[in-house]
């Protein structure tokens, strides 16, 4: 990484050299603003089958992940479910942003810890990403707050400090790699086994369509022999990837194309949504993409006429 | 990159600091619990296994009698009790989505609770489940679960 590579010129230890950038960069931020706007869709998605079931999780069995977590009555959680959904909807107009997004980060994390059944990896993905959010200035572009404050004559600018969107980066691609890893090191998984059983076990859901030849190789062994390691690589290629300038665009492309593939072949609730959602973040030009030694970057001269934030 | 010690305050700066290393080092933390975790909370596992489950539930009552909940002498429902979509018509094979070992131990938790939310049924004093699981096409698996003593009842 040209971070790393500069610090090492510099004769200082990489970590804290990197560190430094990390903590002390800043660029515009302009898109963030889209993520936050499409993220508070996503939260109201989220909500979406809470809102519309004959009953909520409080009237029924319910346990946190633990014991000591108090767990709200009917209309305690109806409280924090539609403060959620109000402030997707925030969110998503960009009104009152910061704490929208907050607002959002807090009910969705609440009502995820306090229903252990209700756990889903997508559910924690979202709940990162809100976090993310919650500490970027997301209200200086695509947002009411921008119309209002350029109405007020105080135009904010873009530019923020931009650590929250390499943790943010880091979260997302290690969803990647972490998921590849752990099945690449289950002989099932690695040879066709897993997919191959969950495709047989509910093939009633091929569309007739396919009915015939495709179906017959949907469901075969072999097929599912070479679509895992596919999976698996695609899956390295997107985490790898995601991080180096040169592979960025065919990684965003490839983790584009994935999330796609999963949203029509499986049931993940706001993951496919939040998986392309979250690919914003890779399109930002920040500190660590940059090739120049720190402090000479186009990007520096236009960060220091603005008004950082956090 | 500029040194921003002039815009931002040197505590905001150490709280970037402590907040940006905390996040990842709370993000690693979950992916290493992840493997040990059954419902591998934040451990970004997701499709890892072909789980399938199926459970036979008996309520126990005061006499030692173990009866089936499905044998339509019970004054209540499972799925209406219960309610959460990982344990409803769990007597019937279904997909463990997130692993066999975490919906097993939300039906641990279950049995627990249903014991303690039946006031109509005062006979019943605790309910036991076999549970068959089948581990990516392995052999059949059993674990017999023993659900807490109803409160009242100790």
């Amino acid at each position: 990484m040209s971070a790393v590579a500069a610090a090492a010129v510099r004769g200082r230890p990489a970590g804290p050299r990197l560190l430094d950038l990390v903590i002390d960069d800043r660029a515009d931020l302009r898109l963030i603003g889209l993520m936050r706007m499409l993220f508070g869709a996503i939260v109201i998605r989220h909500f979406w089958p809470t809102i519309t079931a004959d009953r909520l999780p409080a009237e029924r069995f319910i346990t946190p992940w633990w014991d000591w977590l108090p767990v709200p009555g009917v209309g305690g959680y109806e409280l924090v479910l539609w403060t959620g959904v109000v402030a997707g909807a925030l969110m998503s107009g960009g009104l009152a942003s910061r704490l929208a997004t907050v607002a959002a980060f807090g009910s969705v994390r609440y009502l995820l810890v306090i229903d252990l059944g209700g756990f889903a990896h997508n559910r924690a993905y979202l709940t990162w990403m809100l976090f993310g959010l919650a500490l970027l200035p997301t209200g200086r572009s695509f947002a009411l707050d921008a119309v209002v404050a350029r109405r007020r004559r105080r135009s904010p600018s873009t530019i923020g400090f931009t650590w929250p969107l390499v943790m943010l980066r880091v979260v997302a691609s290690t969803v990647y790699l972490t998921s590849a890893t752990t099945k690449l090191l289950n002989p099932d998984w690695v040879g066709g086994l897993v997919l191959w059983d969950r495709t047989v076990r509910t093939q009633y859901l091929i569309p007739s369509a396919f009915d015939g030849w495709i179906h017959d190789v949907l469901v075969s062994r072999w097929f599912h022999r070479v679509l895992s390691p596919a999976a698996l690589a695609t899956e390295f290629v997107i985490g790898i990837g995601l991080w180096f300038p040169r592979t960025r665009r065919f990684a965003i492309a490839t983790a584009f194309a994935f999330h796609l593939s999963i949203e029509i072949t499986a049931s993940v609730q706001t993951f496919s949504y939040s998986g392309i959602s979250a690919l914003i973040i890779w399109l930002i030009p920040i500190g660590i993409d940059r090739d120049q030694p720190a402090g000479r970057s186009s990007a520096v001269g236009r960060a220091s006429t603005g008004t950082p934030s956090p | 990159m500029v040194n921003d010690t002039s815009r931002r305050p040197a505590w905001r700066r150490r709280l970037a600091v402590v907040t940006f290393v905390s996040a990842l080092a709370l993000h690693a933390a979950f992916i290493v619990q992840g493997g040990s975790d059954p419902h591998k909370r934040f451990g970004f596992r997701p499709f890892n296994d072909s789980d399938e489950w199926q459970v036979e539930i008996v309520r126990v009552t005061a006499d030692g009698e173990s009866l089936p909940i499905t044998d339509g002498t019970w004054a209540y429902e499972w799925n209406e009790l219960v309610g959460a979509k990982k344990l409803l018509s769990p007597w019937r094979s279904h997909h463990a989505s997130g692993g066999a070992a975490g919906t097993i131990d939300l039906l641990d938790k279950a049995l627990d609770w249903v014991v303690e939310n039946i006031p109509d049924d005062p006979d019943t004093v605790r309910l036991d489940a076999t549970v068959t699981v089948v581990h990516n096409r392995d052999d059949p698996r059993v674990t017999m679960l023993r659900g807490a003593q109803r409160r009242a009842q100790r």
